[in-house]
Formats: C-alpha cells, structure tokens, sequence
C-alpha cells in the first residue's frame, strides 16, 4: 500500500518558474509538493532553452525597438504594464537571489555594434528613444572605433561606433537556478517529485486530488507551472479561455576557444533581420543568437537543422572573424509558449472556474520576473484562503557544489585534503572532479544528465565521450544501482542497457 | 558448377577487385584484374581459406576487470566466427591470467586455440 | 612543497607518451616520468582489441593490448616513473606542470618535456547532425570503450554514420557481440578508413553500406528509435525525395578525430589550424623551446606504428634538450602544401638530418607522383585521404638543397 502524500499546495513543473514558487512558499508553515516530469529541475522545456540573459537598459531597449518592427501597430512600450513593472523589479532582486543562491554568474557590458553611417543614426535614434522612456534606459554612452577595438580586440576592423552600456545585464545559467532553488526549497522542507508526470486532476469534497505516474496527492491548492504544457494541465483544473503558440530557436553553443574572443553581449543595431550576435556564457562558452523566432504547431519539434546554425555562425563570423563552425561544440534546440490571449503578457492568476488552482504561465523572459511573479502567486493563494504563517527557521542559502576548476591551487589542495576525490579528475574538458560527482549525487542527482547540470561534467567540447562512461560507473556505485539501469535523462533512456554476450544468449 | 567470385585486395589502398573463376571441384581457373604479384597471392589464399583471426572477449570472475581481450591463435573460417562467438560467450576466467595463455584449447573442434591478449593481475 | 625536478616529462601514457619515454631513457636521461590521467598506461589501445598493430614496427600482427604490453614492460624495465591517475592541471612555458590526483596538488619541472595526449573524437554536434538529442547515440570510440573495456553493449540495432577506422571496426565487434548493424553511412562517395577495415568488418558481416549518404534526421526523444538516411548531391547536401528511415536504437557516429590540445595552449604552443596540432620541426619541436610533441597530438595517424616512430624522434630529442646538446640549426625551411597536400608533418626542417615526412592528401587520385620540391619525386599508383603517405629523405637527398633554400613545395601531380 502506497502512503497517500498530503500537502497544502502542489506545484506542477520544476522550471524556474516552479521552483520559485516552491522556494518562496518554503517560508511558510506548510506542505509543499513540486511534481515535475523530468528527472532534475530546470533540464526540460522553456527553462533548458532560456538564454539565462538577466537584463535591464539597453538590451531591453533594443528589443522594445525590434518588437515594435516586427509588429508595427503594437502599442511600443507600457512602462506600466504588470510585465516591465516585473521585469524592472525582478531585475533590481537578481543581486540578492543569485548570493543566496551561490550560483556563478557574468556580469556583461552590453555593446550596439555600427558598422557604416545608416547603423550610427539606428543607434543614435535608440539613445532619443531611451531617453523618451526614462532613466534607466538612457544611460548607454558612445564608444569610438579605437575604444571600441580596444574594448573588444576580435571585432571586425569595419566597427565605426557603438554604443554600449555597463550594469544591466548578468549572464546565468537558467538551470543552475532551478536546481539551486529547488535544493533551497527541499533544505526547508518542500517535497520533490521527479520523473513524476500529472495524469489527472480530481475534484473531491475540500480537496483537490492530483493524480500521477507515481500515485495520488491530495492537496488543497494546485499552481501549474508546466510551461510548455501548461495548457494540458490547465485542463486537468477547470476551464481556459487561452492556448499556447509555439516557437523554436537554436542556439550553436562554441568552444571556450571562441568564448575568449568576446567578453560582451554583442549586438548588431535593431533593424529587421538584425539584433543580438553572440555573447559568452557563464561557462566561458560562446552562444551565438539567433535573433529570430520560428512559429512551430509541434512543442515537441527538437530537431536541430545543420543549415540553421551554420548561418547564425557566418552572421556572427561577420562580427567576429576569428570564430570558426568548427568551434561548435553543441546546437540545441529551445523551445518557447506564448498564451493565446495576449502574448505580450505572462498568465497568473486563478483558474476562472477553480479559485484553488492557480495557472502561472510565464513567457520569456520568464528568469527576471520570476521572484516578483513567485510572490504574486503566493498572495493568490493567501487571497484564495491558504494561511501564510512564516517559518522562523526558513534559511535563503544555499551553498554550491565546491568548483575544483574555480579555485586556487590553496583551496583546491584543502578540498582534496578533506576529501581525496576531489583531486580525481573525471571530466577532462571542463575539469570535474569525482568529489563533484558524487556530491551531486549526494544532492539528488540519477541520471547522466542530473549529474552533468549540477556540475558541467559532460558539457565540454567532448560532450562527455571522454568522461560518460566514468560518470556512468560513479551514479551505478553510489546508487547502488546495475550499470544497464542508469539512465542518460529519465525513465526509458538507458545508456547502455545489455551487459556484454547478454545478446549471445 | 563452375563459379566467379570478386575478392578485393587489402594489400594496398589501390584495393584490386580481382575476378576469381572456378571450376565444379573449387579449383581457380583463372585470376584476373589485379595489378600486382602481391594482389594474385592475397587472392588465390583468400579464395582457397577465407579465415580471420578472431579477436574478441571473455567475461572475468573476481577480478576489477569485467573483460579479459582475447584472440585465436590461428584465423578461424569466416563461416564459423558468429559459431566461436556463442561458444565464447560462456566462458569465464578467473585471475591470474598471463598474456598468451590458452583460454579455450581447440574451440569448436576447428584446430584453433583461443588465447589471451593481456594479462588479468591477480 | 611537493615539488618534483626531472629531465623530461611526458604527459599522456598512451603509445606516444611509452615510446617518448622509453626513447628519452634510452637516449640517457636520467629522471623521465610520464603522467597519465587513467588508471593504466596504455591509453586507447586496451579498448582497441583488434589486431593489426605493429606491422611496421615489429612486423607482427598484434592486439592493441599486446601492442601496449610491449611498451609497458619496457618502461617498467627501464624504472620510468609513471605517475597514474594524474591530472596534468597547468603547463607553463616555462615547463612547469601542475598535476592534481587523490594525493593532493603537486608539481613537477622539467628541463625538457613530450606532449602525447593524443586526440579526441568529433561529437556528433560538431558536424551538426539533425534531429533530436536522445540517448543511444555515441561516438564510436565511447562505445568501443563500454563494450570492449567496461562491459556493456549500446544496443540491438546499430546504425553507424561515418566510416572512419573505429567506426567499422565497431561495426564488427557489435556484429560479433550480437547486436544488428542496421548500415554504416557515409557522406563521402569513398570509405573514410582503410581498405582493409571496409573488407573484413563490413563486407565480412554483409553490413549494408550506403556511400554517398546522410542522416537528416534522428527519431526519438527518450532513446533513438530510428534515423532517416538520404542520398546527398555533389555538394553534400541531402537530396529531396531520397530518403529511407532505418529503424534502430543505437546511433553511433565515427565522423573524425581531432588531436588533443588545450594543454599545449596553456603553454603558449601555437598549433596549426590544419592538423589541429602543434607547428612542429624535424626535432619534433613546438614553437616553445624544449615542449616537443609526438604521435596524434601532433597529426591524427592511422598506424599507431607511426605514433609510436614520430614519438620516438620527440623522446629522443627531448633528452637532448634537457643535456643541452641541441646545437642551434642553422636553417630553418618550411614545408609548403602544394597542389592536392593537404598538410606534411614536420612543418620545418632544418635539412641537416634524415627526415620522415607525413603527409595526407586532399582527394583521392589514381596514376600520381609525389614531388618534394626539386630533390625528390616518386610514382604512386594511388593516393587517398585516409591513407597516410610517407616519405623518408635522406641526408643525401636533402644535401642537393641550394644553400639559399627557404621553401620547398611539396605537391601530388598526375602521372
């Protein structure tokens, strides 16, 4: 028999979105069950695919400045509109966030690139369109060929100017912040439940029951955060009046050898067809941009077409010269939702028919806003009668998997000292120790995947060839599990799932 | 039955695709386009014994290793290989095993030894 | 603390790092230690089971395990220190190494020291293959490692894209092993491997193969349940209404090897955009004094019987280097890639010695002749990518040199 999980609140999806609002609803005096599909936080849908680009000012300007082109009868720019006012707010909390979350972080200047006259007077008529808007937009200064070639040494000799601005953009990795909340969340209490998919949702006499791959969970309130399907769990809790769109990008993700080249966010002028190139990651990696959306009727189409990045990369190789596509160490495919009903606009609020299920369906940028929309979705639920007493005990830290390739050659030869395996190298492209490994173990992770985002292992320019099979031997022996058991992501995709002359029998 | 094979050479990366005829009792009866002497002989043996030395592994007993590398002694048939591989596939040793030591002695009657490639350290 | 003084270190145990060493001991070093991430020395060899190792070298048909085993017991003969399970962290100019293991951080100073980390495979999204990102897909020599090493089989039905060495090799071990090799596929109109390999693992087995192809997209979004294969045009690209879709749970990709150099830029070594190695010269030397390299961290080889020659040189070099018995070469001349040479290896050669040239070509071509500037010239009834060609120039040959000599330009011609 199956002991039946109560809880106060269940939260469908551990994205960003998700683990926010379990992280924020840990402050309280409750029981609180996050059900997500996937193996880990953050590793699926509109969370993997998020750029993990945290900004204000300029970039936010240039992209006011692309909408407003590319849907010309669109109202330009509501500076109180409830998503900037998130958006703003979010921003300004990210300092605080990011420090109680020891994750690692970038801080970027971000750079408007012209490269002949018409592209000067693009820019100069952003800087009187900031201006128009306010403050905080207007503070991007001019910069010169020689100070910009002297800012970014591998930029085309053709640059003539730029504008560029300091202080508004941070570069994250999307899921080091699901997972690191996701772990805040369970250090105070939240229950997880992973590879664990939503079939149904049951409305019983004071109670709601979640039915799920892994048996019920009555609960009293439901938050959907299922991203990409939020509209399939929406339906599960009562009436819509919204459905999703779908677009696709692809992001060609370069060598560490590229990422060298480049040390701000780059940007060609907003025109159509233009926009952001390519900035470095928090890794040290180059992303090359897109800049443009795909409409796609399949959430599921994550296939990557070879054409499609090479052209991002000649694009960017035009800025650029010194990048090559043999840089490309990986090309993946993100996926994003867009509501029906104003796509502008993110969805949270109670369900019309339900007051006690709760959609929060977030667009992109759905990383900035997440903290002010995570508290706003607490107040709905207090609104709609769940008592918010707060925990005196409730911690907002939480500490980072030690990183061997971050530290000194003093702290490294204290962790080793304190534990041997710290000093066992296993991914070689990265440099991961085995200490990392089987302390992400320790953290929750199962899979290949849960292991390679808490720690990078498997993301270097060999994609794991070297090290998969090692961190493979690693998961079986922590786990105590047989090596053909272990999977690459989630249930039903085994690495290797016959044991030698098994198929000679 | 008089029959025609082609055998492609391996002896050089020009790889001759040398045409072999034969008559009802499998004798050649003629041998042509090749380009050199080398690629005649390769195809003559080739025709009369196409064998390959097997290399493969054995399942290990008590020993960090889960594999020992072996190989035959001597090529096997082509046509028995899958035939030493299910055979093999039983086998188990257990350390210390040397280098070259006998693992299976004339494996499937075929006059071949299967032997080891490493050794397994006790 | 943990500091260590010595000759000539070798980072990498695999077979450039055991020749290196073995070379440099020979050659009268005194202190030479090889310092190797795995548990073993050895490196890929123990995964490569199959034999044809050591034609050349020993002329004997050898297993890679036994191929290793030679090297190893020589080392361990001569009392070379091999530090295993050592991480090489940093190397400096200045031939300074720092090296993490369970023991904590230590580090060793050379006088002299022999890159031989090898190479790596290309990943599958180097090349960008389409489709989704589920399990079951592979670089061939990843899968080589599990089912040849740690025991494990990837799959039943087996699709191979590429048909580079490790990948057809592959193609009969899994065959062997029990598992259906569905088709090996390559883009190219020509196999990417040696004849030999194309004989006796795909032809051996009836393997389909499907030259001229490619996968334009790969099925599955847990485990790969199929891959759709298409024919492509002169210039590779997919050609529309050709495709077939191959049902099968295991994608292994074999699309090329690239050496391994991040370390040697730590160093300040500048590497060749072609090769993806170190610029190197007759002494097996990078641009950095005293860092020679060797074997496929220089050049991808198909013969590890050359990897372990071209080390050799590099060990034997080393040692010299770190006795200080290099007299400064007078001359320096570069190595040109003419018509249809895609690179040579050495880049320089200072011409006052016998030299060994590597060189690949860029196509395939029948009927050729190899000329080496004005001093050399040689038939070749065939040449093709994949199949390393050799030279070796004599004292003599290189003496007819003018002594004004800067350049000599190497190129394939038509007979």
């Amino acid at each position: 028999m199956v002991k039946q999980i109560e809880a106060d609140v269940v939260i469908i999806g551990a994205g960003i979105t998700g683990t926010t609002i379990a992280r924020e609803l840990s402050r309280y005096k409750l029981e609180t069950v996050v059900v997500e599909k996937g193996g880990n936080a953050g590793n699926q849908g509109q969370t993997k695919a998020a750029g993990g680009m945290l900004y204000t000012g300029l970039v936010m300007l240039m992209s006011f400045i692309l909408k407003s082109m590319m849907a010309p009868d669109a109202p330009l720019y509501d500076a109180h509109s409830q998503k900037i006012k998130w958006l703003e707010q979010g921003f300004d909390m990210v300092p605080q966030w990011i420090e109680e979350l020891d994750i690692e972080y970038r801080r970027l200047i971000t750079m408007a690139i012209a490269t002949n006259r018409e592209e000067v007077k693009a820019l100069e008529s952003l800087v009187k369109f900031g201006e128009g808007i306010g403050v905080r937009y207007a503070s991007p200064r001019w910069a010169d060929k020689k100070t910009c070639l002297e800012m970014e040494p591998h930029l085309t000799k053709d640059v003539v100017a730029s504008l560029y601005s300091e202080g508004d953009l941070i570069h994250v990795s999307p899921w080091d912040i699901a997972i690191a909340q996701s772990e805040n969340a369970k250090q105070n209490g939240v229950g997880f439940m992973f590879d664990t998919e939503v079939i149904g949702v049951l409305q019983k006499n004071g109670y709601q029951l979640v039915k799920t791959t892994r048996g019920p969970v009555k609960t009293r309130f439901i938050v959907n955060a299922a991203g990409l399907l939020a509209d399939t769990v929406a339906d599960m809790g009562g009436a819509r009046d919204w459905g999703l769109t779908f677009v696709r990008t692809l992001s060609p993700i370069l060598d560490k050898r590229a990422g060298k080249l480049v040390h701000s966010c780059l940007n060609a002028p907003p025109v159509p067809g233009k926009g952001p190139i390519c900035n470095p990651t928090v890794d040290g990696n180059l992303k090359v941009e897109t800049g443009s959306y795909q409409p796609t009727q399949d959430r599921y189409d994550l296939g990557a077409h070879a054409g499609e990045a090479m052209q991002n990369i000649l694009k960017a190789k035009r800025y650029i010269p010194e990048i090559s596509e043999k840089d490309v160490i990986r090309a993946y495919v993100g996926m994003r939702a867009f509501n029906t009903r104003d796509q502008e606009e993110n969805i949270i609020e109670p369900c019309n028919t339900n007051p006690r299920f709760i959609n929060a369906v977030v667009r992109l940028p759905g990383i900035i806003p997440a903290l002010p929309i995570a508290r706003h979705v607490v107040e709905l639920l207090g609104d709609a009668g769940l008592e918010l007493v707060t925990k005196p005990d409730f911690n907002p830290c939480r500490t980072e998997i030690p990183r061997f390739r971050d530290l000194s050659d003093v702290e490294r030869r204290r962790l080793i000292a304190q534990d041997a395996r710290y000093g066992h190298v296993v991914c070689r492209c990265e440099t991961i120790t085995e200490g990392e490994i089987v302390e992400a173990i320790k953290r929750g992770a199962r899979t290949v995947a849960g292991v390679r985002y808490r720690t990078r292992a498997g993301m270097g320019r060999c994609q794991g060839g070297f090290c998969s099979p090692r961190v493979v031997n690693i998961l079986a022996r922590e786990l105590n599990t047989p090596v053909t058991q272990i999977m690459d992501s989630s249930p039903g995709s085994p690495i290797m799932p016959f044991k030698s002359k098994e198929l000679l029998r | 039955m008089a029959k025609e094979t082609k055998i492609i050479c391996i002896m050089c990366p020009l790889a001759c695709q040398v045409m072999m005829s034969m008559d009802d009792k499998g004798n050649i009866t003629s041998v042509i386009n090749y380009l050199c002497k080398q690629g005649e002989k390769y195809a003559i043996a080739e025709c009369k014994f196409p064998g390959r030395i097997l290399t493969t592994t054995v399942l290990t007993e008590g020993s960090s290793h889960k594999l020992l590398p072996v190989k035959t002694d001597k090529p096997v048939p082509r046509a028995s290989l899958m035939e030493v591989m299910y055979s093999l596939s039983q086998t188990k040793v257990k350390p210390p095993i040397k280098m070259g030591q006998i693992i299976v002695s004339n494996i499937k009657k075929l006059g071949v030894d299967v032997i080891s490639t490493d050794e397994l350290p006790a | 603390m943990n500091e260590q003084a010595i000759d000539v270190a070798v980072i990498g145990a695999g077979p450039a790092g055991l020749a290196a060493a073995i070379k440099a001991k020979e050659a009268g070093a005194a202190k030479v230690t090889i310092i190797e991430r795995d548990e073993q020395p050895g490196g890929l060899l123990h995964q490569c089971i199959h034999n044809g190792f050591g034609l050349a070298y020993f002329n004997e048909d050898l297993t890679g395990p036994e191929y290793a085993r030679r090297f190893i017991e020589k080392a361990m003969d001569l009392k070379i220190d091999i530090q295993l399970e050592s991480m090489v962290l940093d190397l400096t100019a200045a031939k300074k190494i720092t090296v993490s293991s369970r023991q904590g951080l230590r580090t060793v100073c050379a006088r002299a020291v022999v890159l031989a980390m090898g190479c790596r495979e290309r990943t599958r999204q180097q090349i960008m293959i389409p489709g989704t990102r589920p399990a079951g897909i592979f670089t061939a020599g990843t899968a080589q490692r599990y089912v040849n090493v740690e025991g494990y089989i990837p799959g039943k039905k087996i699709v191979i894209l590429g048909s580079g060495d490790v990948g057809m090799i592959m193609a009969r071990r899994l065959t062997l092993e029990g598992a259906k090799v569905e088709a090996v596929v390559e883009i190219l109109p020509y196999i990417g491997g040696l004849i030999r390999n194309e004989v006796q693992c795909v032809h051996d087995f009836d393997i389909p193969l499907f030259l001229g192809h490619t996968i334009t997209d790969v099925i599955g979004l847990k485990r790969v349940e199929a891959v759709t294969i298409a024919k492509v045009d002169k210039n590779q690209e997919p050609i529309a209404g050709t495709e077939t879709t191959i049902e099968c749970d295991t994608l292994l990709t074999s699309v090329g090897l690239i050496p391994e150099n991040e370390l040697s830029l730590k160093a300040g070594v500048e590497l060749d955009p072609i090769t993806g190695g170190p610029f190197v010269n007759d002494r097996m030397e990078t641009n950095i004094s005293g860092i020679f390299a060797g074997g496929n961290v220089v050049h991808v080889n198909d013969l590890v019987d050359n990897v372990t020659l071209e080390a050799e040189v590099a060990g034997a070099c080393a040692t010299d280097y770190a006795a200080g018995k290099v007299p400064p070469a007078k001359r320096k001349i570069s190595l040109k890639a003419g018509e249809n040479i895609r690179y040579i290896v050495p880049h320089t050669i200072c011409a006052e010695k016998e030299v060994t040239l590597s060189m690949r070509v860029r196509e395939p071509g029948e009927k050729m002749r190899l000329r080496i500037g004005n001093i050399f010239t040689k038939p070749l009834r065939v040449v093709k990518p994949s199949e390393m060609l050799k030279v070796d120039l004599t004292r003599e040959q290189l003496g007819k040199l003018d002594e004004m000599t800067a350049e000599i330009e190497i190129s394939i011609e038509k007979r």
